[in-house]
């Protein structure tokens, strides 16, 4: 499933656009309207880049003069050693120009801060509800500003600050975003894919065999992602959804309200649904 | 036979200060449960503060929770409390509180998912109670693990979606603090802490307007809390499947087609609905032993008492036999047998097993 670029015709100049992907390969499309890259994988450590392309998307940004941020996602101990050796790769090589790392996983924060690289804190862990239904349901505006609303306290503030994470990243929920107060941190928002609900299961692996979902099954993985997604459609739901390996999504790409309302100062553009 | 070096005990759900004794003779160590107030707040999205947003799933007061304290520990039992949602900025005062008040009645431990949270209530030295880290929390890797002994976590109640061998992996690098697995009924195939998906949705989408909004629901939920108890699982059942968005019947589309006799488009529901209520994992209590797990927990807050009352006895008896067996293949015989003299052949096997994978 692809995006198209005309999503970015929409956005103020003043901000920063990064094109999202999780393989070298596809930053042939990444053209003079980015100012970023944001390689790596949210959803699925199987994908998590080998050190020779993330070499490749360093080389790539550099050559463009852009900046780098690295992401990651929720990882059992075997992505933390493929992350571990990245790390450690970064420290012998020497961060790259505005490099970051998104983080998804508080036991990341361990892996990666020896290298002393900024944070971002990513969607996965920003928790947000982003059931499109929202959207139709009819919900009074006691609930709906905490459905809006982000899980930082003061407390939360001053330990991630602590921790060098200086970033928060969001999904353009339908219900929008409300801080009560967003400390001072930079936002980011996804455009135009938002996730909904992600596990440990390739659902495309299944429905395309036709069978009922298993529950853990990165192990066997043939990169069945790779193949495309599948659409779903249900009236309930405000528009299609996309199914792409373990991971649902929504598209949304209308951010004239979250944008009007919050400081966001970075867009990361989906041109592929992210894995 | 195991060495009875650890002993594997189980957590079981409650919803009522009756349940408490019952379900301890039956072999529960420990009872966890929620406490949604009448007058928290008009609504239950915003006036709850565990997962289980329903009143069926909690108790009523904690007038209530102290009586479920009182019942248990005179049988011998421990109770913790959920408080394991994550928040508003707008409600983490409020969440404080509600662990406030868990604390004074006399709760054992508090289960919190919101690291947030967790650091406001470490402040307060978790008011002198035990920190369990909750599943929604979505702890998979040793360095999660770490980073939650660090803000004092004394156990990890790992996601259910996790293999055997991680299990294991985790338990042989920490054995400085407690892990509990679930063994009994639930599983989703999404990861409930990266879930977005809101369950109560559906009264929103469908009710007439005048039965939504402030006030209304929660009277609404009161009124169904009360006829529900009394209606079986089967009908609980049906209610979860209109209400969870991802059991919903989709149309699906492949973006590419597919090979030739594979069909691309369709319609059906993706996720398994059946594991929703069926799942078990008895098989392995003799592995989970022998990986040194604590404690293993049996979901399912909202069911009647009955059903909890079975289920906690058949895990119980089958964590009984791991210490009297002669090896796992005489256990699984064993346990096999016995899960079909309660349950009957359904149900049991492949899709339903928790570790199957």
């Amino acid at each position: 499933m692809k995006a198209e670029f005309d999503i970015l015709d929409r956005l103020d100049k003043s901000i920063e656009k990064a094109f999202y992907v999780y393989n070298p390969e596809q930053l042939s499309e990444c053209d003079e309207r980015f100012d970023r890259v944001y390689f790596g994988s949210e959803f699925c450590e199987n994908k998590i880049p080998s050190i020779d392309q993330l070499d490749k998307a360093v080389s790539f940004s550099e050559s463009r003069g852009l900046k780098i941020t690295f992401v990651t996602g929720h990882v059992t101990d075997i992505g933390i050693e493929r992350l571990r050796k990245i790390s450690s790769h970064l420290k012998k090589t020497g961060l790259p120009n505005g490099f970051e790392v998104v983080i998804n996983d508080w036991g990341l924060l361990s892996v990666f801060e020896d290298c002393g690289c900024i944070f971002s804190l990513g969607r996965l862990l920003i928790r947000q509800k982003t059931d499109p239904r929202i959207a139709k349901a009819n919900f009074p505006s006691e609930v709906l500003s905490i459905l809006r609303d982000v899980n930082i306290n003061d407390e939360l503030a001053q330990f991630m600050k602590e921790r060098n994470i200086l970033r928060l990243e969001f999904d353009n929920s339908y219900q929008g975003i409300e801080f009560t107060n967003n400390y001072g941190f930079l936002m980011s928002l996804y455009l135009p894919f938002g996730y909904i609900t992600t596990g440990r299961t390739c659902h495309y692996f299944y429905l395309k065999r036709g069978q009922k979902s298993g529950f853990i099954r990165d192990k066997l993985c043939s990169s069945e992602c790779e193949e495309g997604s599948v659409i779903l459609n249900n009236k309930n739901f405000p528009g299609e959804l996309f199914l792409r390996g373990k991971t649902l999504f929504f598209k949304n790409d209308d951010p004239a309200g979250i944008l009007k309302n919050n400081k966001i100062d970075r867009v990361i553009f989906e041109r592929y649904l992210p894995v | 036979m195991i060495k009875e070096k650890v002993q594997l005990k189980i957590a079981s759900p409650l919803h009522s200060p009756q349940e408490a004794v019952p379900l301890i003779k039956r072999g529960a160590s420990e009872l966890y449960c929620g406490v949604l107030e009448k007058n928290t707040g008009s609504y239950y999205y915003s006036g709850c503060f565990n997962t289980r947003a329903v009143p069926t799933a909690n108790l009523a007061s904690f007038e209530e929770l102290e009586r479920t304290v009182e019942e248990a520990h005179s049988a011998g039992g421990k109770v913790s409390l959920a408080i394991n949602k994550f928040y508003a900025q707008k409600q983490y005062d409020q969440a404080l509180l509600h662990a406030e008040k868990g604390a004074e009645k006399g709760a054992d431990s508090l289960i919190v998912s919101d690291i947030a949270l967790m650091l406001k209530l470490k402040k307060h030295g978790f008011f002198g109670k035990k920190f369990y880290v909750s599943s929604v929390a979505a702890v998979y890797n040793s360095e999660s693990v770490d980073f939650y002994k660090q803000l004092g976590a004394s156990r990890i109640i790992l996601p259910s979606q996790i293999t055997l061998e991680e299990i294991k992996g985790l338990k042989e690098r920490h054995k400085d603090i407690e892990f509990e697995v679930f063994i009994f009924n639930n599983q989703c195939h999404n990861i409930n802490g990266f879930c977005g998906f809101l369950h109560g949705i559906y009264a929103e989408m469908f009710l007439p307007k005048f039965m939504r909004g402030k006030g209304r629901l929660m009277r609404k939920s009161f009124i169904s809390n009360f006829l529900l108890r009394g209606f079986s699982e089967k009908f609980k059942n049906m209610i979860t499947l209109k209400t969870f968005g991802c059991l919903q019947t989709f149309e699906l589309r492949f973006e590419k087609k597919l090979n030739a006799g594979v069909p691309s488009e369709g319609r059906g529901i993706i996720w398994d609905p059946g594991t929703y209520f069926y799942r078990c994992g008895a098989c392995f209590l003799y592995r989970l032993k022998g990986a040194g797990v604590e404690f293993v927990k049996i979901i399912g807050r909202n069911r009647t008492t009955a059903t909890k009352l079975n289920d906690t006895e058949f895990i119980s008896r089958a964590a009984g036999l791991t210490g009297t067996v002669g090896g796992e293949a005489e256990f699984l015989e064993k346990v096999k047998r016995m899960r079909i003299k309660i349950y009957g052949h359904k149900k049991c096997g492949g899709q339903y097993c928790y570790f199957n994978d």
